[in-house]
């Protein structure tokens, strides 16, 4: 699709094809908040619809569909922020630093990984996310979180380092 | 002593909760019919057209109101006297060329002036 201008039923057909991939993104970004990252992935798919996010061809569809939905979620929390400033007794206050939804703890391994997780910085997080859940490479990563290669590098192997400790500390052991 | 997990652990995590993940997720049609849902009424593509045809609709009704309130003005009165003198028949050339003191007699050195100016009527 790169160096074209895709019309809306080539842009539904990719965003049907990397709806699974994208839901996990979007889960990510949204703290692992089911409902949030549904929305996200909502709006995401809106602004890519009716083109308030244009694809340009300057890198993979998947690489930009990742950054719209980042950017998304960035502007979707600041407004949960807003909304819970303005509303205290609404009952549905952001919490952007709760690690994961409840009903993901019954899978063992899921769980251990996102407690892990938890304990990683927001970048590294987003960066392992990328490289070892989403199958791209460090520098399609660094696209999407708009850093440099090398930035997003450092980030990579001191998440990975800080990853394996935090499991290894939860008992879960190498080979 | 617990030995950390390689890359290929940590790998095998990652893949567990991507499978985990996949199981939760809405699928693709239904998570478009909530964002379409979602999208703001003055944002349907019905709005915009309802706006400019009712728009275009009030411009024409205004230009035809106009257009009626100015044929039904009323039009200035033309005097009689001014109308029979607009539309009576000129004066053939030839009489105006030997009035005297019109200038087509004039002589070198003469009093350009006619005549009947001077003295306040025909000579």
């Amino acid at each position: 699709m790169a160096g074209t201008t895709p019309t809306r039923l080539h842009l539904e057909q990719s965003l049907r094809e990397l709806h699974e991939a994208s839901w996990g993104w979007a889960l990510s970004c949204c703290a692992r908040q089911a409902q949030d990252a549904d929305e996200v992935l909502q709006k995401s798919y809106l602004k890519v619809l009716e083109g308030k996010a244009r694809f340009e061809g300057r890198s993979s569809f998947r690489t930009w569909l990742f950054g719209v939905i980042r950017r998304t979620a960035q502007e979707h929390r600041r407004w949960s922020l807003v909304r819970s400033f303005w509303s205290p007794l609404s009952g549905r206050e952001a919490s952007p630093e709760r690690p994961h939804d409840d009903r993901f703890e019954a899978h063992e391994h899921g769980a251990l990984l996102l407690e892990a997780l938890a304990g990683l910085s927001a970048r590294q997080r987003e960066l392992l996310h990328l490289v070892f859940y989403e199958d791209l490479s460090i520098s399609e990563a660094a696209v999407i979180l708009g850093v440099s290669v090398g930035t997003a590098r450092q980030h990579y192997e001191r998440g990975k380092a800080n990853l394996a400790a935090e499991l290894a500390r939860r008992g879960v052991e190498g080979p | 002593m617990t030995q950390p997990p390689n890359d290929d652990g940590i790998q095998g995590l990652f893949r567990a909760l991507k499978q985990e993940d996949a199981a939760q997720a809405p699928t693709f049609d239904a998570t478009m019919r909530k964002a379409v849902e979602r999208r703001p009424w003055w944002r349907t593509p019905a709005i915009p057209i309802g706006l400019g045809l009712a728009l275009s609709g009030v411009t024409a009704a205004a230009a035809v109101v106009l257009m009626i309130s100015f044929d039904s003005a009323p039009r200035p009165q033309v005097a009689a006297a001014d109308l029979a003198q607009s539309t009576a028949q000129p004066e053939p050339l030839a009489n105006l060329l030997q009035r005297p003191g019109d200038g087509s007699s004039m002589k070198f050195g003469e009093n350009p002036i006619p005549k009947r100016r001077l003295l306040g009527g025909w000579e």
